[in-house]
């Protein structure tokens, strides 16, 4: 299998405000040495409960966290880039290559614009379109997450949960993307709303081949969607496998507790 | 363009939600346009003396009276009025455009710069202003120009802090994260995210300083040190019937009550505004 992506060794660490004139406090280590690599096409599954660095992790990535250590390398046909050295201008076309679809759907859409606008937001960075073209490719976008294409100029509050964050992934797919970080996305929506938006996210992976780092706390949803899980706590890897198999024999004691809050009915 | 007349029907129906509300409105509206046009609703012209009646209570040909000069009150209202009302929307003006991007400024700088910047307002808000104003009166002489940016000076302050406040709470939103995850570039986002969000909060800010703006100057205006005479403002209106108080009644009465009521009006209407969910701005 071709490697997309290769982090070594991951470390972001923020500084903690202590002593007076905030002086004299440590660090915290959100995210502690995480090494993994993730081949083409391939859904990966990363679990761990609140605080245990998850989304810092994947956030770091996409440079919206800042690296303090490691390596996160990409592989692009034979080129590979280190994407933790790059300055930020350097960064810029891998922004087209990797996306983000946020963990809280009510606050990851501008409220003062419609579905629309939100929409043409990525559009008008990388693609130079005329209105009728972006219109178009909006429709094409809200079809493709399963929304009604007459509801593009409605703003994000005439939503509900799962519709708002159907309108954040099509954003993120507006750019064309390979490599999508999935940021806890359901963990903020209804149990009978969350089977839907896990089902979309993984139809698209097959129809438009993508990559997908998918996040969560709920062990029970990493496997089902993911082929590979590793399971996460206090900013380290602790165990990793295939879905299946880790979720049957966990070694790990954390990863058994995890399996073990999943309610049973 | 149909975006801010769509914000501005929307602060209508905001404004216009109450009746009480909407009557003040509806007060500040009339009493404006009578201000700004003076020339034509004013019977007499304002610097008119008519010494031979003096100060004439209220009768037929002037309804609030006259002053001591024999001047008609209901004109010097309406003049002092027009004065009182550009202080109150200049300094105002002044203030919201110092305040907000000072604070702007603040909330997108570094730590470190942030916290000096903010040092700054705090150590500004601990001068004496009223002192500091008085005395670039004194040096530079009582020009209505240097009141706008005196009073101005002082009023954006809060302007700068809330503005700040509110700057830093966006900013950590998500869907800038979003933003700038696509690729969106600095004045990308300030453009397409941060202003936007901002524009309601500063509108109702605003909205709450022409009152304070208002009143300071009536303040300086009553010391002394505020308009000009023969210009009249409705500061230098009521100090002037304080003086006559108690032979002249009405020249205080009439200039009070008008000011009063409009402090009243426009604080009423920015509590309203300020209190309606703001993203009803937008849409
Ligand atoms: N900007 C920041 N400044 C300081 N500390 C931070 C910052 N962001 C995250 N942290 C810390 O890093 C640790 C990991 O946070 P992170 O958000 O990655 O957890 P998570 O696994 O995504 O949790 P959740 O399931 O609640 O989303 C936490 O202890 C948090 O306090
Ligand atoms: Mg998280």
């Amino acid at each position: 299998m071709d490697t997309l992506i290769k982090v070594e060794n991951l470390r972001v660490s923020y500084p903690v405000a202590g002593g007076l004139f905030g002086r004299g406090g440590g660090v915290v280590n959100a995210v502690d040495g995480v090494s993994f690599e993730i081949s083409r096409g391939e859904i990966v599954g990363l679990v761990g409960e609140s605080g245990s660095g998850k989304t810092t992790t994947g956030r770091a990535i996409i440079r919206l966290a800042p690296v303090s250590g490691g390596s996160i390398f990409y592989f692009d046909g034979k080129n590979k880039t280190d994407l933790a050295t790059l300055s930020k201008r350097e960064f810029f076309p891998f922004r087209k290559k990797i996306q983000m679809i946020f963990q809280d759907p009510f606050n990851s859409l501008d409220p003062r614009m419609t579905i629309f606008k939100i929409l043409c937001e990525p559009l008008d960075i990388y693609f130079k379109l005329d209105k009728k073209s972006k219109l178009k490719r909006a429709e094409e976008l809200m079809e493709l997450v399963g929304l009604e294409p007459s509801h593009l100029f409605r703003f994000p509050h005439e939503f509900s949960g799962g519709q708002r964050q159907r309108i954040g992934i099509a954003r993120a797919l507006a750019v064309q993307p390979e490599f999508i970080i999935c940021d806890e996305p359901v963990s903020a929506l209804d149990v009978s709303v969350q089977a839907q938006i896990i089902n979309l996210i993984s139809d698209l992976r097959s129809k438009l081949n993508l990559t997908c780092l998918f996040i969560a706390h709920d062990i029970a949803v990493v496997e089902h969607i993911s082929s590979r899980m590793m399971v996460m706590t206090e900013g380290k890897i602790v165990e990793s496998g295939v879905s299946a198999e880790l979720c049957a024999n966990p070694r790990h004691p954390y990863t058994r507790r995890l399996i073990d809050a999943v309610p049973k009915f | 363009m149909k975006a801010s007349l769509r914000a501005f029907r929307a602060l209508l129906s905001v404004v216009f939600s109450d009746r009480h509300t909407g009557a003040c409105f509806i007060f500040l509206a009339i009493l404006c346009l009578a201000c700004m046009f003076a020339e034509f609703f004013a019977p007499y012209p304002f610097a008119e003396q008519n010494l031979a009646i003096g100060a004439s209570a209220p009768c037929a040909e002037h309804i609030f009276g006259t002053d001591i000069l024999g001047r008609d009150v209901f004109t010097r209202i309406l003049y002092g009025g027009r004065i009182s009302f550009a202080v109150g929307f200049a300094a105002t003006a002044v203030a919201v455009l110092i305040g907000a991007c000072y604070g702007m400024v603040s909330a997108l700088s570094p730590r470190r710069v942030d916290s000096a910047m903010m040092r700054l307002v705090d150590i500004a808000y601990a001068l004496p202003f009223t002192i500091l104003v008085i005395l670039l009166m004194i040096i530079f002489g009582r020009s209505l120009w240097l009141i706008f940016v005196a009073i101005g000076a002082v009023e954006w302050l809060t302007m700068a802090r809330i503005v700040r406040g509110m700057t830093l709470d966006i900013k950590s939103r998500q869907f800038v994260l979003a933003s700038e995850a696509l690729g969106q570039g600095f004045w990308g986002i300030m453009r397409l995210h941060i202003l936007p969000n901002l524009i309601g909060t500063i509108l109702v800010c605003a909205t709450l300083t022409v009152p304070s703006v208002m009143l300071l100057e009536s303040f300086l205006s009553f010391l002394g040190l505020g308009v000009q005479a023969p210009l009249p403002s409705w500061g230098t209106l009521v100090k002037e019937g304080a003086e006559y108080m108690l032979d002249a009644p009405w020249m205080l009465v009439f200039p009070a009550f008008f000011f009063s009521a409009t402090l009243y009006c426009l604080n009423r209407v920015g509590a309203k505004l300020s209190a309606a969910d703001l993203r009803r701005f937008s849409k």
